[in-house]
């Protein structure tokens, strides 16, 4: 065996957290060594090297949030990116029953849309398809390919005055939901399904008891509906009933139940920044605390899950 | 359908398992060889699906070797294990018996894929 070659892979273990290469560097260089020994190398293959690296890395965010967290943080990302887009498009890219609607056709059209928020959100229908085909990978690639469509509609807008937005709010918002619902990968199908439906029903429920079914405006739901006060109000029940999970040893559900309140608050952050900065300290406060919230559940998740056992081998009897 | 199902490689992986404890490098030959070459696992990708499998509780280390100063970690599959990967033939197995059926009972239809002519 060459001290060379041994150097070598040791170093690019170094992509790997410490508390992983404790636990499993030795016996994966020993098959690294094996590998590279059967294939007369002296070096690991490039193919090797970039793989080590991207796996180290994912490692090392699996330290900070485990998968099971990941998928269940994707999971409900998708559902409620999902729900987003089809109310969404339904009630105002589309709008067939919005209120005067034919008056602003005259002046704002996309096809047969006020907008084009159309593409992005059939992209959300691709990657919810594709997830409940069982094609994850697949889904999570058209997620992350919606966030360079939603950076270049604004970019192409600035044209089109015939364009009603799609505004900053829903860009933001549907941008860090698909970056929320690309960290993993949903595992219970059937419950994402169901959470699709529950999300798309609350939200039409939400806008029957605004009394904004009918109403036409890229920005109904942010400016009537989840207001930054009304985020502020929804983020007590939330994180109180996070508190309750984390102190039932749930830190796991506690993180994923606080990670649907991140859209939300992305949607009241533009709100405030653009036309509410009296609301900035509510905002403020509102965020601080479900930061702090979700930051005490991942210190708690050590121990409480099967993902922190060790693989050691068995001491010997 | 409530879970995705399980991949080729990890099924790979349990197969290779089922017969009996592997280190590392001899699971990246098993897997690469029960797939007559056509999955070859890298060693950083074999231990990320190892180390999840571990988690699931579907496999486990068994034992550990130094061998000419070389660790070996010998991984062994667990009864729930053992279980999900007969499911997962079993499903296999189904689909394959519904797709050989069908396609005994099909009459050729004449009609080729787009492409290049062939001469007959």
């Amino acid at each position: 065996m060459s001290a060379a070659l041994e150097r070598r892979c040791r170093r690019l273990l170094a992509a790997y957290p410490r508390s992983w290469r404790e636990q499993h560097g030795e016996a994966l260089l020993g098959t690294l060594l094996d590998a590279a020994e059967a294939e007369g190398r002296e070096r690991p293959g490039l193919d090797v090297g970039a793989d080590l690296v991207v796996r180290g890395a994912a490692a090392r965010v699996d330290r900070v949030v485990p998968r099971e967290v990941r998928d269940g943080i994707a999971s409900s990302a998708l559902a409620l990116g999902v729900a987003l887009a089809a109310v969404y498009v339904v009630l105002h890219v589309w709008a067939p029953f919005g209120q005067g609607r034919e008056v602003f056709r005259e002046s704002l059209h996309f096809g047969p849309f006020m907008n084009p928020g159309v593409i992005p959100c059939g992209l959300w229908a691709v990657a919810l398809v594709l997830t409940l085909a069982g094609r994850s990978g697949p889904a999570r690639f058209v997620l992350l390919g919606t966030i360079p469509v939603l950076l270049l509609l604004p970019v192409l807008g600035a044209a089109r005055p015939e364009w009603d937005g799609p505004s900053t709010t829903n860009l933001v918002v549907l941008g860090v939901t698909a970056a929320l619902a690309a960290v993993g990968s949903p595992r219970r199908l059937r419950r994402l399904g169901v959470a699709c439906l529950a999300w798309t029903a609350g939200l039409v429920g939400l806008y029957a008891y605004a009394d904004v079914l009918t109403s036409i405006g890229d920005r109904v739901l942010w400016a009537r509906i989840a207001t930054p006060a009304n985020v502020g109000l929804a983020t007590v029940p939330v994180v109180l009933l996070a508190v309750g999970l984390v102190l039932l040893r749930r830190s796991a559900t506690a993180v994923v139940v606080l990670a649907t309140l991140v859209p939300w608050l992305a949607g009241a952050s533009v709100t405030v920044v653009t036309g509410s900065p009296d609301q900035v300290p509510l905002f403020v406060t509102t965020t601080l605390v479900a930061a702090a919230s979700g930051v005490v559940a991942l210190r708690r998740l050590p121990g409480e899950g099967p993902r922190r056992r060790s693989w050691r081998a068995p001491r010997p009897a | 359908m409530t879970t995705t199902e399980m991949r080729e490689p990890t099924f790979l992986v349990l197969t290779a398992l089922a017969g009996g404890d592997q280190h590392g490098y001899a699971l990246m030959e098993l897997t690469e060889r029960l797939s007559e070459g056509r999955v070859r696992l890298k060693p950083g990708t074999l231990y990320a699906a190892l180390d999840r499998l571990q988690g699931e509780g579907l496999v486990t280390t068994t034992r550990e070797e130094v061998v000419d100063g070389r660790t070996r970690r010998y991984m062994g599959l667990t009864d729930l294990g053992a279980a999900q990967l007969a499911a997962a033939a079993e499903r296999l197995e189904a689909n394959a018996r519904q797709a050989r059926a069908r396609l005994a009972g099909r009459a050729p239809s004449g009609v080729r894929a787009s492409g290049p002519a062939v001469a007959s």
